[in-house]
């Protein structure tokens, strides 16, 4: 079976330029551009792995990361899931690591091969 | 310190002052009014004990009050207390008697500007200290007033200053923006460009399609960054050149309306113009114009959901304040409108108030810059503009233009 993605992006496009090369690399991808509706697409898509822009509309992305963290999915603590962070910003930084389990960080302008191979080192077959 | 100019200007007017003199013994008013008389042109008003005199105060106005300390009723240093507490602003001269030394001391620090003891000279220096009085309370009034200027300039400055801060401070906001702005859309591009040129997509392909798709809104995206640039700079150094000519003004609304149907469509919202019967000609560089309605349409567009409806109207219009008629375009949106505290600040550089929704507009997103070009090309144009709006009931965008002659 594919492993799940999920892309949480208010950038409609952008996302889908990140999803093309994602599913290029074997993965099944989805995709939530509301801040609003992301913690539901997460229980709904059990994802092995989260990509979250940090500036989101409607909801923060850093709050929605540290909702995640905190609440857990499904009393299933959310430690299971890896979540790369992408963000505009680099003032965030500090406060995006003490969240604890964002496993990358990247800073848009974003490189999608590289973001693509860190999600291959993270959840690759590999592993 | 006593400039010469404020002694010059003090003695010129000693020459036409009202003075009070509270004296009961009258041989000693005489004397004081000979030796004033003398040496001043000035007009005395005299009377005999301290109540009396009190009660002149309370009616008239004086230049200097001299008041004897030996009254017989209240005292002098009573005198003084009580034009302190009317807060009659006067300079007071106290005549004390020989050996008085400590009335003295009291009437100087009761507020009295200067003293004189009665003796067989006193009325010889009477003038002098007079005009010397005179000197030294207008540079005390010049002191005050010099004062007040200062803190009124300094408050002034203050502000300046504090504006300038946040002007300042909302460039460098701008501009950490702006390169934000410009970096994503050429991550876009970038990244569109290697998908094919890697060939994880075929361009020929409905994904391939997509990815072109998503590189040309990121252009135009850009390209709507650069323009606004442009022209902001071109408008803070006055360098925006406006080609006037007559133009008519529907004209310029169907050509503004043309080129954004089909966003509106992608939106399902409907472009309705009311067009008036007869040509609205007016005096205007028509291409700037189309610009500034665009924008304000462009506006509308973005902040109104699906199935919206913008109208634009134009119409003769007669400001009661200004002479002339003047031609009013509006611009009506059924979007979820604007607050009280946020109308204020959108014609304003930088301010941007919100983000358009997500989705397909999103490349559109603008610099913050657009309405704050409106409001100067329609400057230019003698026209004013302006927007009315409530949360929930819609906006309208409105501007003038000088009609054509």
């Amino acid at each position: 079976m594919k492993k799940k993605i999920l892309i949480i992006d208010d950038e409609e496009d952008f996302a889908t330029l990140i999803s093309i090369r994602l599913v290029e690399a074997g993965y099944e991808v989805f995709s939530e551009s509301e801040g609003e509706r992301a913690i539901d697409r997460v229980k709904e898509i059990k994802p092995d792995l989260i990509v979250l822009d940090i500036f989101l509309l409607g909801v923060d992305g850093l709050t929605l990361l540290k909702e995640m963290k905190n609440e857990g999915i499904n009393k299933v603590p959310l430690e299971d899931i890896p979540i790369i962070v992408v963000t505009g910003k680099a003032v965030l930084m500090n406060e995006i690591f003490e969240v604890e389990g964002s496993v990358g960080f990247f800073r848009k302008p974003l490189d999608v091969k590289k973001l693509v191979t860190r999600v291959e080192e993270l959840i690759g077959d590999s592993q | 310190m006593v400039t010469p100019a404020v002694q010059l200007h003090a003695q010129e007017k000693a020459e036409e002052k009202k003075l009070l003199l509270i004296e009961d013994n009258p041989d000693h008013a005489f004397l004081v009014r000979k030796a004033i008389g003398d040496s001043l042109k000035s007009q005395i008003v005299e009377v005999g004990s301290g109540e009396d005199g009190i009660e002149k105060i309370k009616t008239e106005k004086f230049d200097l009050i001299i008041t004897d300390f030996n009254l017989p009723g209240i005292n002098g240093l009573q005198v003084l207390e009580a034009i302190q507490q009317m807060k009659v602003d006067v300079p007071v001269i106290m005549l004390t008697g020989q050996g008085d030394e400590k009335v003295a001391v009291n009437a100087m620090r009761g507020g009295a500007y200067n003293y004189v003891v009665k003796d067989d000279i006193c009325y010889t220096i009477l003038p002098r200290v007079v005009t010397e009085t005179f000197v030294r309370y207008g540079a005390d009034k010049e002191k005050i007033r010099l004062e007040k200027e200062i803190r009124k300039k300094s408050a002034e400055l203050e502000k300046a200053n504090e504006e300038l801060k946040k002007l300042d401070e909302l460039k460098s906001q701008f501009i950490s923006s702006v390169s934000h702005e410009f970096r994503n859309p050429l991550n876009s591009i970038k990244e569109s460009i290697e998908l094919i040129l890697d060939a994880v997509v075929d361009p020929k392909t409905k994904q391939g399609l997509r990815v072109l798709d998503i590189a040309k809104n990121s252009t135009d995206r850009l390209t709507i960054l650069v323009n606004d640039l442009l022209d902001f700079s071109k408008l803070e150094a006055g360098k925006m050149k406006m080609n006037k000519e007559p133009s008519d003004l529907r004209k310029v609304i169907e050509d503004t309306l043309d080129s954004q149907h089909s966003l509106a469509r992608k939106k399902q919202i409907s472009l309705v113009f009311n067009k008036p019967k007869e040509k609205l000609v007016v005096f205007v560089d028509p291409l700037r114009i189309l610009q500034v309605i665009s924008n304000l349409v462009n506006n509308a567009i973005k902040f109104t959901p699906a199935k919206g409806v913008i109208t634009v109207t134009s119409e003769l219009f007669k400001d009661p304040l200004e002479p002339f008629q003047k031609i009013k375009v509006t611009i009506e949106d059924t979007g979820e409108g604007i607050s009280e505290e946020n109308i204020s600040k959108i014609f304003e550089r930088f301010e941007q108030i919100k983000r358009p929704q997500k989705g397909e507009l999103a490349h559109l997103q603008g610099t913050g810059l657009g309405l704050s070009i409106c409001q100067e090309i329609v400057k230019q144009h003698q026209g004013t503009i302006w927007a009315e709006s409530k949360l929930g009931e819609g906006s309208r965008f409105m501007f003038t233009l000088p009609k054509y002659r």
